[in-house]
Formats: C-alpha cells, structure tokens, sequence
C-alpha cells in the first residue's frame, strides 16, 4: 500500500483516494463547505486548503479535490494554513448576516461551528452588507439568497444525483444567486433533500421553520411509513414540556410542543442510501389530522357512538361469535392492506387461522384476482429475487406498468444511476413522463387494457429466442400490439448479462404470473416485486394471505381472495367483515360491489386510526394509533426487516393495533404475552422467514463515522438492516389470456400522485402541492371537448354516473384516462375493474363552474 | 472549671447591677436610633439598584416586542425555567422585527433562581429583570407566567431596559411593576388598557 506523510506521520491509502478522506480517516478534521461525501467534488469554497510538500516546494491544495501521491508531505494545521482558512471564512461572512438568532440552522449550522473553531473574531469589513429578499421555493422550501454562501452543494445534488432542471444559479460572481429558475413549486421529488444539503439556514424546511433548536428536540429513528421501500429516517420531536420536567417525550398529555417536527435522512447504503424523498420527509402531519379516531365507537338505532374500550372489546367479540355460531366460522372474511407492523400482521393471522378458524383472510392489492399468488407460484417466494442495490449493477431493466416517481421515487435514484453507468432501461408504461425520461432509455407504449397481452408477447418471444416451450392459452397477439419492439426488448433481455424485472403485486394476476415466468425462462434475471403497500411484504410473510401460511408454507385449504370475499357478502353467503387499517370503499376497485357488500354485511369490524369513507358501514370501529405511536418492525419489498420505535403518545385514547388484536384474541382463547421483543421472538418460532434475524440487530445496526464531522449533519451514522432468507424453488407454470372486459370510448386506469395517499391527503404540507384532482385527461381529449383544468365533466360508464373536476396530464396519450388513487372525493373506481382499468365515455353538457 | 468560677471566695452571693445596667443602656439608646424594621407588607424597603428580580420583556420604540424566540434563554438557562415557541410574523400580524417572533414565552418561577443568565444570553436586549419581588402564589400554577404577563405594555419607554441599572431613585409609581398581571397596581393600570378585556389570571 503507498504511503504519505500527514503531519509528520505515515499514512497508507488506497489508490485514488483524496488528502480529505485520508485525512477524516486517521481522525484529523478539515473543515469543508461544498464538499459532501455524495456529491460530486466542487472545491470551490477553498476552506479545505492544506499545505503539501512537494519536490516542487510548499503549496495550498484544496484537499478535497487533491489526490494522494505515494511520498508527498501533507500539513493540516500550520501557520499559512490557518491563515488561508481564516482569510477565507472572513471572505465567507463578508455578505453573510450575523442573523443566527433567527436563523433555522442556529445551533446546527456548518458556518458556526467552523468560524467558531477556524476563523477570525472579528471582521475588517465595514461596507453595508448585500441584502436580498427571501424566495418562495414551492410549498416545502424556503429560500434565504442572503445568507447563501454559494457553495453549490443544494445544485449539485439537485442536478447531478437528482435529475433536475429548474433549480440553478443565476449571474456570475458577487452577484451569483442559487435559486429556483422558475415560479412555482420545485418539480423534483427530492427538493428536500436541499435542505440537509445546505451547509447552513439558506434553504428551510416549511415544516421545521422557527419551530425548534437542535438542543430543544429529541431524535428517533425511524422508518418512511409511506411506500415499501422503507426509507430510514430520523425523526425529530420537540423533547420536554413548557417547564422541562412537563410530559417527557413517550408520556403525559399531547399540547403543542409535543409533535412531529421534521424528518431527516438517516443513511442505509442497502435501501436508500444518502437520500430521502419529499413524500417521506414532509409528510407527518397525519399524526394530527382532525379526521382521527379518538375514541371506540359502536352502532346503536344507525349512528355510531363513543363507548369504552371494554365494552367495545365486548361487543366485537360477541358480534363476531354470533356470526361464527350462527353462519360458522367461513361466513367472516378479515380483510387488510399492507399497513402497520409485522407484529400485528401476525396476530391477524393468528386471529383468523386459530381464533375464529377462517381462511378468508387477505392483504393483497384488490387489483389482479385469485387466491393463489402468482409470484409464489413461479418463483417458489411471494418476494423479490433481487435487492434494490440490484438496480445499479443490472446492464437491462424492465419496468412493466410501475408509475415510479408517485410510486417509489427512491427507486428513480436507483435507476438515474444505473442509466448513467450505462444500463438499458425499458419502461413498459401507458406514457413517458419528464420524470421517467431521465432514466429510461427505451418506452413501450402499453395502454392499461393490453398489459397483459404485453406481458404475455413479451414472454412468448423470450421462449421463442430460447427455445423452452411455455403453454399460453388465449388470442393475446393482437393488432394494436407493437410486436417488432417487443421482439426487440426480449432479444436485449435474453442476451444481456443481469437482467432485472420490475413489477408491482397490483398488476393482474396473470400479468404477474408471465412476468415471473420471463424471468425464469432467463435463468440469470432477476425480479423486483414492488409491494403497493407499505408493508405488504411482511403482512404476506405473516401469512395474511388466503393460500400461504405465516411464514409463506402453503396452506392446503384455499381461501378467499379479497375480491371473492367481497362478492360473497354480497351474495349473502358471507356474514361478518373485519377490516384493518383499510377504507375498501376509495381504496379498491368495483365501488359499487364493495358498497353492496358492506350494506350486505351482518357485522362490520373496523379497526382504523383515521375516519374514512366506510367507517360508516361498521358496527364496530376500534380506534388505532398510526405509525409514529407505535413499535414494531416492517418488511420492506426486498424482505429486510426494519424497525420503528415509538415517538408519540396515541393520540385520544386510541391504542396500538398489536394491544387491539391481543384482546381479540384473548375473546377466542388465545393469550398472547409479552412485549414488543417477546412477541417478534414467538413470531419467530412460527414464520421461520425471519429465524436468523435478531431483534437486538433490527433495532440498531450502526457503523459511526471515525470522526464527528460538523459539515455532515446528516450523514454521521451509517445504518443496516438484516435481510429475511426466503425458499427459492423456481419452476416454469402455464399461462391463459383472462377475458377482457367491455369496450368503450375511453379507457380509464388508475393513476398514481405522489402526495395522493391515505397519509398524506391527511396532512398539511403535501395537501398544498397540486397534482391533480380526479381525472386526468390527455390533452387531444381535452382539446377535442374544449376542456381544460378545473372544469367538472360527467363521466358515464355501465355502472353509472359520476360528475368530477378534470385535469390535463400532459403525457397521457390519446383515449386513456386517469383516475387519481385513492378515489376519496370522486368514485371513479365505480367504473375500474379488477384489472385496473375499465371502459367509459365522457360528457361535457354541464356548464363550467367553480366547485 | 465550671463550679470554681461560680464560687465567690468572699463567701456572700452579690450580683452586680452594673452588667444589667449595661445591657439596658443598649435597649435605652435604640429608643432613639432610627427603626432598622420596617411594616411590610404596608411599608416596603427600597431595593438597591442593582436588584433583579421579575423578568420584564422589552418593546422597541416602535411598540414591537424586543424578543425574536431564538430560544438561546431557554438554552441558557441552568434550571430550564423557560421555553418557547417561536411562530412567524406576517404581513397582517406582527409581533417583532423579522421573520420569528415568541408565540409562546412562558417562565416557571418555581424553577427560576434569577441568576440572570438569560438577560447575558439574550441578542436582542428582551430580558430585562426588574425590582418585582412579590411573586408568592396561593397555587403552583400562579408561579407559571406567559408572556402576557411580563412583556412590557404597549407604549412604554424603550429605555426601561437600561433605566434599571443606573437608576439612582425608583419613581413613585414603580412602572415596572406593571409588568405583573396578578399584582394589584397592574390591575388598576389594566382597566385603561387594551389588556383589561382579560379576566386576570390566577386570582384568588
């Protein structure tokens, strides 16, 4: 290994390595501005000058920028250096205000802490100070020009790793302003990450602003409560009550020094790596929203009424007993999505198989129908064969019908990177927005109705190249299909070396099925399965699912799918309904089956934090405390188990879903003991998915930086988190076409926004960001009905009505419309099937008007 | 030692009349020396002038309050008596100069042991400690005081923050007990104030 002198010491380092990083290695600090470990290299604010020693004589290098040479000798602290940092940050201060007081990066700021310890105490410059008003940066950021220092960090992320191009500088110079480029809200998903970036208070936080110091709050970590990818997360919590000995963090009574402040980056290189997006930081204030359930509420003469948590634990048991004595135990269904934590997910399944003794129990998205599941099926594990970390290394991916920028916009980082080291990606998509563009390099236009088709071609000419025969039943080649590009993508996938394919389990279930089996066929791809919901993949590994067991063992009787379920109530053949954590009626397709069926139903058991548009339907509602109230660990869409701990008190006198389900459970004579640990462990023993994971590990698996690096507030802790081991057995199933249902003028799917969910509709940030309310509708469309953004259309279909405000979606090709998930305000899922899509036309006879 | 010192060797037992005498001359003398006790609470000793006591929050000139809730009070404070929580001025409501202002600046007495350190902390001059010392309570939460009740009242000399120290002779009306809602002489003032509209708080 080289070596050079560092202080009259002998260092080693690594080809390629900087002065800088060896330096923070062997614990000696050098102050830095626009140099970030994640970012490209800068050096343009000069504070890292060190002075090296060469046969040329003594010098001033950037460190940061320098390379080490085998023999060079290298001073950090000497009399030139000092002075030249010193200079330099006197030079930094010259226009920046002293206005620390009210500046939100008081006490954590990079320019303190440094002039603190390197600069001068006082200032030679005696001119007025340049003064520029502050700058609306969208609803999430504000931007302080006066006390920018240039350093071109928040541009770097904001172009290079992020993809955008309305953030930049302006002019040249003294006069260099960073800046939006244009009004407006900020178009990237990751312009939070800016305000970490940032060395001081220049970019702000809207959420943190003026709220707290960094000697006030409390840090937890945490994990991103909104997609499954699981972003690690650090969440801040205003410590103590107005009198410091007032409620302490996890007890006494919540006022308004007691809540969420803001949620920063907690680094897992496995998951997210250094960055978070918007949905994950700026939406928490779901925590408060006033819709919550407070407190437990029981139907009496058709109103529902707050009782104790007793008599509701009462009530609910005796209501589902009835239906068990009466109907037998098949006539109640348990219906959830992927939402809360691995522990309840557990219990739900132990309350279905071994307290009431249904199978009916199911968390998959409604969209794609069957019992059986398809990955499974194929691939021998309801999981993904690949880790995100995968993307960058693959040289083709495919990204069949995933809208990943309102879906999983950490993934968009992924793949950005992975083009740039010169991957393939094809996006299978019915359009190619700005967002996409940046990463993909191929488009397949797939309208929502031929997915399957797609998908279905695309494995036959992978077979064909291959020469393995596959059974395919149905007409799926048809016209509209383009074939030449399809024969094209299976041509670069069989060759290509590491192949991955990516999918989400909303997707139909033979879409699904086709998908696993290209990947099969090519022995060496492998698959990305994105769970739609948070923690679906621990809610399936839990074995809330109809045909597998806790721990994916497939059961020998078949249950009922969340579809067939719903079309038993309303046949009648099915009585009783438990709901977790779900709100059917906006969140599935067929709005009007699932109206029918919760009408239908005999007893209704709803456990939920927030009220929603079924709560109404239940006989019972038992009130939940949502993700920050409680602990527990989480499966993200690879199978690494995570943990989140507890930062708030439940709010009312809601409790944790796992105390919930346990008197449940205790009703049908099963105890559950223990704690949070004693219960991960017993579900160990039972879902031997998780058997090598240790608890102590899931919790904490921390690599601290060798040195405490003030410029680095983000990033001082690297964290990892345990991956579950699944069974693989791959094997190679058939395939047959399913139906297509209807035909009509327009086709209408279900489209995705970013800030568009359960939490963040339900908090106050993301609520501000506009993108789009309703349908959204192709701009020829538009053009052709003389439509434009805000006006009200009727949407009519065979199951009827519904009247909605439009919105123009620039890339949606022509005769396809988008209905914005989850259909709250607006049932448009009266007319979308279970495949995700369905036939409507559109009539414009009212007259424009304002809502 | 002790028994030696009792016994007279003259044999009688005559007490001295000149120690008592002199004892009493003492007593006699402060008849006419000037009352060193005073009838408090009817009569109240003058503070010197350096006393600090009640916090008082500054205005500027312009009627704007002096604090900006950067919290460095709170940070400096040994017994953690203080906390805040800054909100920001618009347009239409204004409470200080910039962006931040203190939307809630409460202080616990019960904790409080003026040592001063937040008026050393404070950038902004806000913390003022006045000459208030009568801040008994029949109940604790009378020793928790927000911000209504020590902010200085609107129009009041921006000089208050300085008069303190180097005054040589207090007014005849104390202004700086004004700062103190639950004190009677604030009350009075109240009633021509803006503030009267409020019941007092923490009145028995």
């Amino acid at each position: 290994m080289p070596i050079f002198y560092l202080d009259n010491k002998e260092v080693s380092f690594n080809e390629g390595e900087t002065i800088l990083q060896v330096a923070w290695r062997e614990g000696i600090f050098i102050p830095v501005f626009c140099f970030h470990p994640h970012l490209p290299v800068f050096a343009g604010c000069r504070v890292c000058l060190v002075e090296v020693e060469t046969k040329r004589g003594r010098t001033l290098v950037p460190s940061c920028a320098t390379q080490a040479s085998e023999g060079i000798r290298v001073f950090t602290d000497t009399e030139k250096v000092r002075e030249a940092r010193a200079g330099q940050l006197e030079f930094l201060l010259l226009n920046h205000p002293i206005e620390c007081p009210v500046c939100d990066a008081g006490g954590e700021c990079d320019l303190q802490n440094i002039v603190y310890r390197f600069g001068k105490t006082t200032s030679r410059f005696f001119f007025e100070k340049r003064k520029r008003e502050r700058k609306y940066a969208g609803p999430f950021l504000e931007l302080y020009p006066n006390r920018c220092i240039v350093c071109y960090r928040c541009v770097s992320f904001y172009r290079d790793i992020a993809g955008g191009d309305d953030w930049g500088t302006l002019k040249r110079g003294n006069e260099t302003l960073v800046g939006p480029l244009k009004p407006g809200p900020l178009e990237s998903e990751f312009s939070g990450n800016m305000i970490e970036v940032c060395p001081l208070g220049a970019i702000t936080g809207r959420d943190y602003r003026f709220s707290s110091r960094p000697w006030e709050h409390k840090e937890f970590n945490s994990i991103s409560p909104h997609d499954s990818i699981g972003a690690n997360t650090r969440v801040f919590a205003r410590v103590g009550g107005p009198f410091g000995r007032g409620p302490v963090i996890t007890g006494g009574k919540r006022g308004e020094w007691h809540h969420i402040l803001r949620v920063n980056i907690r680094v897992n290189p496995d998951v997210n790596g250094p960055w978070i997006d918007d949905r994950t930081r700026f939406t928490h204030g779901f925590v408060d929203s006033r819709d919550r359930l407070k407190e437990p509420l029981l139907k009496r003469d058709d109103t529902l009424r707050a009782v104790s948590w007793d008599e509701a634990i009462e009530k609910a048991i005796l209501g589902l007993k009835n239906i068990r004595e009466t109907y037998g135990p098949q006539s109640i269904g348990m219906l959830t999505v992927g939402r809360g934590t691995n522990e309840s997910a557990f219990l739900f399944a132990k309350l279905a198989r071994e307290g009431i003794f249904t199978q009916n129990v199911d968390s998959r998205p409604t969209y794609g129908h069957s019992s059986l599941d398809p990955v499974f099926e194929i691939l021998g594990s309801s999981i993904s064969t690949a880790v995100i970390k995968d993307i960058e290394e693959s040289d083709l991916i495919v990204v069949f019908g995933v809208d990943i920028k309102n879906r999983f916009p950490l993934l968009g980082l992924n793949l950005m990177s992975a083009q740039k080291k010169g991957s393939d990606i094809a996006l299978i998509f019915p359009y190619l927005d700005k967002a996409s563009g940046r990463w993909a390099t191929r488009h397949v236009e797939a309208l929502p109705n031929e997915y399957e088709k797609i998908a279905f071609a695309f494995t036959k000419e992978i077979s064909d190249i291959l020469g393995i025969s596959v059974e395919i039943k149905g007409d799926f080649l048809s016209d509209k299909i383009d074939r030449e590009e399809l024969k094209d993508l299976a041509d670069v996938f069989v060759r290509a070396k590491k192949p991955l394919l990516i999918f989400s389990d909303d997707l139909p279930y033979e879409t699904q099925k086709a998908l696993s089996l290209a990947s099969v066929l090519k022995g060496e791809s492998a698959v990305l399965y994105l769970r739609m919901y948070p923690n679906g993949q621990g809610f399936v590994d839990a074995g809330v699912h109809p045909s597998l067991l806790t721990g994916q063992r497939p059961s020998a009787f078949l249950g009922k799918s969340t579809l067939s379920m719903l079309e038993s109530l309303k046949e009648g053949d099915m009585k009783g309904l438990i709901l977790l954590r779900v709100d059917p009626l906006s969140e599935f397709p067929n709005r009007d089956l699932t109206e029918q069926a919760l009408k239908k139903a005999e007893f209704v058991l709803i456990l939920d934090s927030f009220e929603t548009k079924s709560t109404r339907f239940g006989d019972a509602v038992l009130p939940l405390a949502t993700f920050y109230e409680e602990e527990g660990t989480y499966t993200n869409t690879e199978g690494r188990v995570q943990y989140a701990g507890k930062i708030l008190d439940p709010l009312g006198i809601s409790r944790p879903a796992v105390e919930v389900l346990k008197d449940l459970l205790s009703g049908f004579d099963v105890t559950i003991n223990g704690g949070p640990k004693e219960l991960f462990e017993s579900m160990k023993e039972e879902n031997l998915i998780y058997k090598d994971i240790d608890y102590g590990q899931v919790k904490i698996k921390e690599e601290a930086f060798p040195l405490e690096i003030p410029s680095l507030r983000g990033i001082k802790k690297v964290f990892r988190t345990p991956l579950a081991t699944y069974p693989r057995v791959k094997k190679i199933g058939t395939l047959s076409l399913s139906e297509i249902e209807g035909e009509g003028e327009f086709v209408i799917h279900r489209g995705y926004r970013l800030f568009k969910s359960r939490c963040t509709t339900r908090s106050p940030l993301p609520r501000e960001i506009d993108g789009g309310v309703g349908l959204g509708i192709s701009p020829e469309d538009a053009k052709a009905l003389g439509i434009g953004r805000g006006d009200w259309i009727i949407v009519e279909g065979e199951k009827g009505k519904v009247r909605t405000p439009i919105f123009v979606n620039e890339y949606l090709p022509k005769g396809v419309l988008e209905g914005v998930w989850p259909f709250t305000d607006f049932p448009l899922n009266r007319f979308i099937g279970i495949r995700g899509f369905g036939w409507v036309r559109l009539k414009t006879t009212i007259p424009k008007e304002a809502k | 030692m002790g028994q030696a010192q009792d016994h007279n060797p003259k044999g009688g037992k005559v007490v001295s009349p000149l120690g008592l005498l002199k004892g009493l001359s003492i007593t006699f003398k402060h008849i006419f020396v000037k009352k060193f006790t005073v009838q408090y609470p009817e009569e109240k000793r003058k503070l010197p002038a350096r006393a600090r006591w009640l916090h008082v929050l500054q205005r500027h000139e312009d009627g704007l309050e002096r604090c900006v809730g950067c919290m460095l009070c709170a940070a400096a404070c040994p017994t953690e008596a203080i906390f805040i929580i800054a909100a920001e001025n618009t347009e239409e409501h204004r409470v200080s100069h910039g962006d931040r202002y203190a939307k809630v600046w409460d202080l616990d007495l019960g904790r409080c042991m003026f040592c001063g350190y937040c008026v050393e902390a404070c950038p902004e001059e806000a913390i003022y400690m006045s000459d208030v010392y009568e801040l008994a309570t029949y109940k604790r939460d009378g020793l928790i005081l927000h911000k209504e009740d020590l902010i200085a009242p609107p129009g009041s000399s921006p000089k208050w923050a300085w008069s303190g120290f180097y005054r040589k002779e207090p007014k005849e009306k104390k202004p700086l007990t004004q700062g103190l809602r639950h004190l009677k002489e604030f009350e009075e003032y109240l009633r021509g104030t803006q503030y009267g509209e409020h019941e007092p708080k923490g009145k028995a």
